[in-house]
């Protein structure tokens, strides 16, 4: 192995640490075996890493490398030397605001798609202008506000859910729905779409592709940046909605037996 | 179904069976409870990840999925969802459905059975500028089921003209869910085209669809009248009048609602005229849709101690509207052009002075709701609405990605021919699935998932696509009025006081099921019903 840094190490590095980032709800859950719960998710990440290396088609040996390594082990020790909860209270409030930010920075967005869509219509039967660009911009929006709103929608609670069952559910059941939900539904699906835009966004970019009218917005390739930037910021708030389900979930297994001493623990026997 | 997941699983054995049991599967795990659009990606690359280990599945197929988000993006059609949407809640927030419920009732309540009536027109209405099943099941029933049992309403009677009324919302345009069908319809029918070999293929628009929902729509009002009004006249204790006296003086009432009632009803005439008209596309049809909305707000949140003055500036912009449409009809305003008549010309003036007046009032109406901390909770709404749809969308192309990759379309297609009685067969088979999926899935997860699936395979075998979309439409509208999993029921069952058993519900809807079925037996026998219209105005 050489130590040549390529985008492609790069790439890999970012994908390898997000997913190690991720397992911190995880490792949080089980704070009495932590030890055990990092070697497995030490495993994970190998086994994913190959997965990856496996699938990827344009990305020519993107895991088991040194830099990847490197930076597993960068986040491993800094979530053991600062205390694993800590860590992952810490990243789930900030990934709370980025994701909560996104989502409302697209609010004006709708109004003003409805209000730049409807002078195109004025313009265009009453005064014969059209403009291809102004139209664009209203495609620029509509994919704005869909794709950087589904994490604040995601925390929000707003993704519909079928609740026949969950509706009626214990506080408890609905953690565990959410917090395996998190790790087997959404962050594969985050991450498979992270790795498919990939390198459909890096080619965009390497042409600064454009619109197809010569009139139009010269932009697509940004367009088209919202795609992994979708996948992250719904990653951020699965992070913050596994923490939160986890919290339930150790609040809910620590309260009958108070005495016995966890973090939580603590601060139960205080009011006994 | 822990049942079927069991058998799910056992199919695993046989690789070839996978596609089968994903779906198998994904029905069973998405009772959980988990988001729908993510349980969707979520299953599928579990079944993607274990198709890749029998070696059935190649993972070149999930590579398409950024270019299937990104068409969703660029696609000029579903821009009219957001706005429409936006046009929808303003509706809402500013209370202006509330209003439009109260007159009615107070014009049709002297009358026995009156408050029925009033609440199934209102539906009608609502679900023509909303078409949201729970959002207007939920403000009819905290509206209107109080008042009902209050006058002594039977509670099923009352209970089931609520339910059914919300359910209108879908089959009436222009619906977000037509909008969504008509989409995936159009997709479905090129492609049954081009796998006959048809190379130039036609197409049919959402414009297609809206137009052939109108008619059965519209039946579908006037069959749920017609048991109003049989059940008053027959069942007079099941619903009694208001006694006139309590209504205040006809003048009063009729004056009011003069006042009230217009508005909402000319925007709805002018979005789905225009679009039925050809004049305009949805999209645009909506942003007017959703401009206007704003401005009937801006004049419904006016205070009322500043009299006109407060409102002057949104009748004034509406006033200018009505100027627009009759300058561009009497004169050429085009701009760019050499020679241009006195006329003209004054004609592009005034317009512009229009525009501006238009641009003072619609200010002022953003102005106004901002003022009242309205806008935020209406954009806000918008969003989460807007994106919880879309990652329907996304999560359903991620999971059909990877039903196409283990030969799931083949699968389908060998089904549907395998039903015996051919065509009626396939039909009739694709109906009871989706009936049977419309007590667990909402519209939208089904137009995404199932939809794509089975439509081409019908297409091709030659059923009408405007027909199979209202057929589908009214079917699941059916489902979600069926006892015990119906959506419209459950939403009802969340805001009606105890003292409605949830038995009356379950009683209430069953004459209304009996008249989608009488609806969807016209249709089958007389498809023209729906493909009529379309037909007249677009060929």
């Amino acid at each position: 192995m050489t130590l040549s840094l390529t985008g492609a190490d790069l790439f890999a590095m970012g994908l390898v640490c997000l997913a190690a980032i991720l397992l911190l709800p995880f490792a949080a859950l089980f704070d009495r075996r932590a030890a055990l719960v990092w070697l497995l998710a030490i495993i994970d990440v190998f086994l994913g890493g190959y997965a990856f290396s496996m699938a990827a088609v344009d990305l020519s040996e993107p895991t088991l490398n040194p830099w990847a390594l490197g930076a597993v082990l960068v986040v491993v020790g800094g979530g053991v030397a600062f205390g694993v909860q800590r860590v992952t209270d810490h990243l789930s409030a900030s990934f709370e605001k980025i994701a909560n930010g996104a989502g409302k920075a697209v609010f004006a967005f709708v109004i003003l798609m409805a209000l730049i869509q409807f002078s195109v219509v004025v313009l265009r039967y009453v005064f014969g202008v059209n403009s291809i660009a102004i139209q664009e911009s209203v495609t620029y929006l509509h994919g704005a506000v869909f794709l950087l709103a589904a994490g604040y929608t995601l925390l929000s609670n707003d993704h519909v859910r079928v609740d026949i069952f969950y509706g009626s559910a214990s506080p408890k059941r609905r953690a565990h729905i959410d917090f395996l939900g998190t790790y087997f539904f959404l962050f594969p699906f985050c991450l498979i779409t992270l790795w498919a835009a990939a390198p459909y966004v890096a080619n965009s970019w390497s042409v600064r592709e454009g619109s197809t009218e010569q009139s139009g917005i010269q932009g697509i390739f940004l367009l088209k940046t919202l795609i992994p930037l979708f996948a992250l910021l719904l990653t951020a708030a699965g992070f913050t909605a596994a923490t939160r389900a986890a919290g339930v979930l150790r609040e809910l297994d620590n309260a009958p037996n108070e005495p016995h001493g966890t973090a939580l623990d603590e601060a139960g026997s205080d009011r006994a | 179904m822990e049942f079927f997941a069991e058998h799910g699983i056992c199919l695993c054995a046989g690789a070839a069976w996978l596609d089968v049991a994903m779906v198998v599967v994904l029905c069973a795990l998405i009772l959980a409870g988990y988001p729908v659009a993510f349980s969707l990606a979520g299953v599928a690359l579990i079944f993607a990840v274990v198709g890749l280990s029998f070696g059935v599945f190649d993972i070149s197929f999930l590579q398409p999925f950024p270019q299937r988000v990104h068409g969703a993006v660029m696609n000029t059609t579903l821009i009219a969802v957001p706005m429409f949407i936006l046009m929808g809640v303003i509706l809402e927030k500013s209370k202006i459905a509330e209003e439009l419920l109260d007159e009615m009732a107070k014009l049709f309540g002297s009358l026995r059975g009156g408050l029925g009536i009033s609440v199934t027109i209102v539906g009608a209405l609502l679900a023509a500028s909303t078409g949201i099943v729970g959002a207007t099941v939920v403000t009819m029933g905290l509206l209107s089921l109080p008042t009902m049992l209050r006058r002594g309403y039977d509670p099923a009677f009352a209970s089931g003209s609520i339910a059914a009324a919300g359910t209108l919302g879908q089959i009436i345009p222009p619906s977000i869910v037509l909008i969504l069908l008509g989409d995936v319809i159009s997709n479905a029918y090129q492609k049954a085209q081009l796998e006959q070999g048809v190379f130039a293929p036609e197409t049919i628009s959402v414009g297609d669809l809206f137009a052939g929902a109108l008619f059965p729509g519209l039946m579908l009002v006037g069959l749920y009248l017609l048991y109003q009004v049989f059940t008053a006249a027959f069942q007079p204790a099941k619903a009694p009048a208001i006694p006139a006296d309590e209504l205040g003086s006809r003048k009063e009432v009729w004056a009011v609602a003069m006042k009230t009632l217009p508005p909402p009803l000319l925007l709805i005439v002018a979005v789905l005229g225009s679009i039925l008209a050809g004049a305009a596309t949805p999209t645009e049809a909506a942003s007017v849709g959703a401009i206007g909305a704003l401005l009937i707000a801006g004049a419904r949140r006016a205070p009322a101690e500043g009299g006109l003055a407060a409102k002057a500036p949104v009748y004034g912009a509406t006033a200018a509207l009505f100027i627009l449409v009759a300058l561009t009809s009497f004169l050429d305003l085009r701009l760019g052009r050499t020679d241009v008549s006195a006329a003209d010309q004054a004609g592009v003036m005034l317009a512009a002075l229009c525009c501006v007046a238009v641009a003072v009032g619609v200010a002022a109406s953003l102005f106004r709701l901002a003022k009242d901390n309205a806008l935020t909770a209406i954009t806000d709404q918008t969003v989460r609405v807007t994106t919880m749809v879309f990652a329907i969308l996304i999560g359903a192309a991620m999971f059909s990605l990877v039903f196409r990759g283990l030969g799931g379309e083949e699968t389908v297609q060998a089904a549907l021919e395998a039903i015996p009685g051919g065509l009626v067969g396939a039909v009739i088979g694709v109906m009871a699935i989706m009936f049977l999926l419309g007590f667990f899935l909402d519209f939208i997860e089904i137009t995404f998932v199932v939809v794509p699936l089975v439509a081409p395979a019908l297409l091709k075998m030659g059923v009408d696509p405007v027909w199979l979309g209202v057929m589908m439409a009214i079917n699941l509208q059916t489902s979600f009025l069926t006892p015990p999993f119906g959506f419209a029921l459950f939403y009802l069952r969340g805001v009606a006081p105890d003292t409605v058993k949830t038995a009356d519900i379950y009683r209430g809807a069953i004459p209304f099921i009996g008249l989608q079925i009488a609806a969807l037996a016209a249709l089958t026998a007389f498809p023209a019903i729906a493909t009529w219209l379309p037909g007249v105005l677009y060929d």
